[in-house]
């Protein structure tokens, strides 16, 4: 377990070296990929040995320059610090490839495994003082975020993360910032083709095609979240028609008004002024909706504090949709049980805990993503991982990708992020390893032309199987 | 015709705030009708709007004045080479600016780059190029921060370069810049200010529109000259509003900047010395041509500094190898830019209402 040392290609051109940033760490292994690159897990070799998560942003397609979710990224993890949010430890950058690392506090646990392991495993709902104070949390750090004028704009559970570790048991980390958005001139539209929460979250003035994000979409998400976390299944399951640039999404919609009834407009004044209200409402009048109710599908009591506020989160007006401040103040968290620091554990535990499986760790995947030609076996305890092993879709590589280490130095921590220090003819100039390197290049076509914050959505019923995961 | 209903349902709250803005400016003082279009309003603490609100906003504010970055500019102004520079590559982000239809922040953020790399230690005068392959990097991660499409990075070199580099290249001086400004890319600027000042005050709509241009224009003409960089963003700020509020004649200049500096917390020298410099850029051109034929002399020395360094231009591409423009772009770009002043305008309707009933807190 404490071996740490990386694999190393087998490829015959290989020249891979170590960087010297990555001597800090003990590499683990693979933990997942996302839509813009690898995760790792790592160690940090000085004391106290705590465990990083190592996410790797693809090289952009040439000519696009350096990736604008990653700058928006890490510039917003620069400027907030909250105990609800993930925390960004440090930046590397290798010049060799132009590649960037970010190093984050690991968190073991995300409510979308943990939702998925009530599910599937125990069998149960989640107990109530888990469920309060995972949303406590969440809460917390949203109604932060938004005190910053940040938007997440990509609230889902597999984005929520917990931390395992002894320090921070139980705490619950916002985590994926790559759409996220500061909202502090709303005079400006914040339109990305409208197209940018994942689709089951997706609040109902952004399927209409309202060009003005506010604050309230994320509410509408952690809306669902909350609902996710009662009946451990998403609550509006719709399929995303890919086939356009349309934020239109009839079955979202649909899905929606079947359990929250059809919109109206003494209800939502603004609704008339959404494009895709005026232009498809003939579509959405011939569909009939019986509507469920949503205390039915998430059983509670229609008088219950945890009923009203999760009715005033899926509130179809973003105007007249709860704050994450005013949610905060609700009476559901004034009762017993108290919400918690640690979510998992009570102070005065009245339930069995719930031990949930750590991440699977490929440790057949070297750091550069090229798996070697034995079949990927999961390290972890027993059957559930076996289980959860088949999930995970492990793509391999056809083509290696050695890494060239040059001008690389290390940014220390501890004294703040550092400026890299260049040397101009060595870094400016295109040098021999870089043209062997570029003969070598990953065909990138999931590349737009222009840049445009791809969407995260999903088809059909089924969970993703490479959920982004820190 | 959309629009028109759309204003015609918020003109609600529009009303209810004009009518308790009047009421209670009769209570305390004489009105005074300064001109026939808007009578001065300031908002009180206790004004009828709910000290949630207020607080809100006031909170706002002193994060916006917090934020500010300490002056560091003395470096370029003590250096007349990287004044030069500057004005340079201004000039050149402010062509490309146009060619694309960025929006000002954009512009904005690319030269608060500019100025914070310039002044550290990666910067390096010895290179003829590398003032031009800053500005390109810097207005290129602008607007990756800021506008919704980006060109590709050779697209960005349009306007009569005099170096065209590769996209590698400049994707390195972009990574080279930002871990330089430490990715801090985010600052709070003039445009800050203005924005929040908008939502305060309760400006007749189309006045609204009209005052956020001009601040932005006035903004963007005079940041050439480096002597601004001496002024925090919220006495630039302060400077530019008073200097519009007095060209739109929109209510007692001097009433307003008191309130303004009241406000904003700046110091009143401050203030009226930057409104100066202001006022030395606006009224005549002639002004303007004093200013300009000053460096001439030093232009000269910038155009042999250029030539003496021709054994550093090997590593640069030649035009017609790299540079492809795309004219299909070109229109798509600029019709965005239309319609987001569209959508400006009936945001602007609705922004009280949207500000009062969203407010975070």
């Amino acid at each position: 377990m404490g071996d740490g040392s990386s694999s190393r290609s087998n490829s015959s051109n290989s020249t891979s070296e170590k960087p010297e940033w990555l001597q800090q760490y003990n590499l683990v292994g693979k933990i997942g990929e996302g839509t813009y690159g690898l995760v790792f897990l790592a160690r940090t070799k000085t004391p106290p040995k705590r465990p990083i998560a190592i996410k790797k942003f693809k090289q952009s397609k040439d000519g696009d320059g350096v990736s604008p979710t990653a700058i928006r990224e890490i510039m917003l993890l620069r400027e907030i610090s909250h105990e609800n949010v993930v925390k960004l430890v440090n930046v590397h950058i290798n010049f060799a490839d132009m590649s960037l690392y970010l190093a984050f506090d690991y968190a073991e646990y995300d409510l979308y495994e943990i939702i998925r392991h009530h599910r599937d495993k125990v069998g149960h709902s989640l107990n109530t003082y888990t469920v309060k104070s995972l949303l406590w949390q969440l809460l917390n750090g949203l109604n932060y975020l938004h005190s910053n004028w940040i938007i997440h704009r990509d609230l889902k559970p597999s984005n929520i993360l917990v931390m395992g570790d002894a320090e921070e048991h139980g705490i619950v980390k916002i985590a994926d910032f790559g759409l996220a958005r500061i909202y502090q001139a709303p005079l400006k539209p914040l339109s990305d083709n409208g197209v940018v929460v994942t689709i089951w979250y997706r609040a109902p003035e952004l399927l209409l095609g309202s060009k003005h994000y506010t604050s309230a979409v994320d509410m509408w998400a952690v809306g669902c979240i909350f609902a996710e976390l009662l009946t451990l299944k998403p609550l509006f399951q719709g399929a995303e028609a890919k086939s356009s640039q349309n934020p239109f999404q009839l079955d979202q919609l649909d899905k929606i008004f079947k359990i929250l009834g059809h919109p109206t407009m003494d209800k939502w004044p603004t609704l008339v002024n959404l494009p895709h209200w005026q232009n498809d409402v003939q579509h959405i009048q011939a569909h009939k909706y019986d509507s469920v109710g949503l205390h039915n599908v998430v059983h509670l009591n229609q008088k219950s504090p945890a009923y009203d506020l999760l009715s005033k989160m899926l509130e179809y007006d973003p105007l007249k949709r709860i704050t994450a401040s005013q949610a905060l103040e609700h009476e559901y968290f004034r009762m017993d049980p108290l919400p918690g620091r640690n979510a998992f554990v009570a102070s005065q535990p009245m339930e069995k805990n719930v031990n949930y499986p750590t991440r699977p760790v490929d440790t057949n995947t070297d750091f550069e993503g090229t798996t070697s030609i034995n079949p990927p076996q999961a390290v972890a305890a027993g059957n559930v991982a076996g289980n959860m092993a088949g999930a995970h879709g492990m793509g391999s590589r056809s083509m290696p990708r050695p890494m060239v280490a040059h001008n690389m130095q290390r940014m220390q921590q501890s004294q703040g992020m550092m400026a890299y220090n260049f040397p101009a003819q060595a870094g400016l100039n295109p040098s021999v390893p870089l043209q062997q390197q570029r003969g070598m290049a990953q065909p990138h076509q999931q590349q737009q032309l222009r840049r445009k914050d791809p969407g995260m959505g999903m088809s059909g019923y089924a969970p993703p199987n490479k959920s982004r995961r820190l | 015709m959309a629009l028109e209903e759309e204003e015609e349902s918020q003109n609600a709250p529009f009303c209810v705030l004009d009518g308790l803005f009047c009421e209670e400016e009769s209570e305390f003082h004489e009105q005074v009708d300064l001109c026939d279009e808007s009578v001065e309003k300031f908002p009180f603490l206790n004004l009828g709007l709910s000290d949630h609100d207020m607080l809100w906003d006031d909170d706002e504010l002193s994060t916006l004045i917090s934020k500010q970055e300490p002056c560091l500019y003395d470096e370029i102004l003590d250096d007349e080479f990287l004044v030069l520079c500057r004005e340079k590559a201004l000039d050149w982000i402010f062509k490309v600016k146009s060619h694309y239809g960025f929006n000002s922040l954009t512009a904005l953020l690319a030269v608060n780059y500019f100025d914070r790399f310039i002044t550290s230690r990666k910067f390096q005068t010895d290179k003829p190029w590398m003032s031009q392959l800053t500005a390109l990097a810097c207005l290129s991660l602008a607007a990756k921060v800021e506008e919704i499409r980006v060109p590709f990075l050779l697209d960005f070199q349009v306007e009569e370069a005099r170096y065209v580099f590769e996209a590698k290249t400049i994707q390195r001086m972009e990574l080279l810049v930002l871990s330089t400004l430490d990715w801090r890319m985010h600052p709070v600027t003039p445009i800050s200010f203005f924005d929040h000042i908008i939502r305060r005050y309760s400006f007749k709509s189309h006045h609204q529109l009209e005052f956020l241009s001009r601040c932005e224009s006035l903004l963007l003409s005079i940041i050439p000259d480096s002597r601004f960089l001496s002024f925090s963003p919220s006495v630039l700020a302060t400077a530019i509003m008073v200097s519009v509020i007095r060209d739109l004649k929109m209510c007692d200049e001097a009433v307003y900047q008191s309130q303004l500096m009241t406000l904003l917390k700046v110091d009143s020298e401050k203030v009226n010395k930057c409104y100066e410099l202001v006022l030395d850029h606006s009224p005549s051109k002639k002004r303007m041509m004093n200013w300009m034929q000053q460096p001439a002399s030093p232009i000269g020395v910038f155009d042999a500094s250029f030539s003496s360094d021709s054994s550093n231009e090997s590593w640069v591409v030649s035009a017609s190898a790299s540079v492809s423009s795309s004219p299909s772009s070109e229109p798509l770009l600029k019709r965005r830019r239309v319609q987001e002043q569209q959508m400006r305008l009936s945001s602007i309707n609705r922004m009280f209402f949207d500000v009062l009933s969203s407010s975070p807190r």
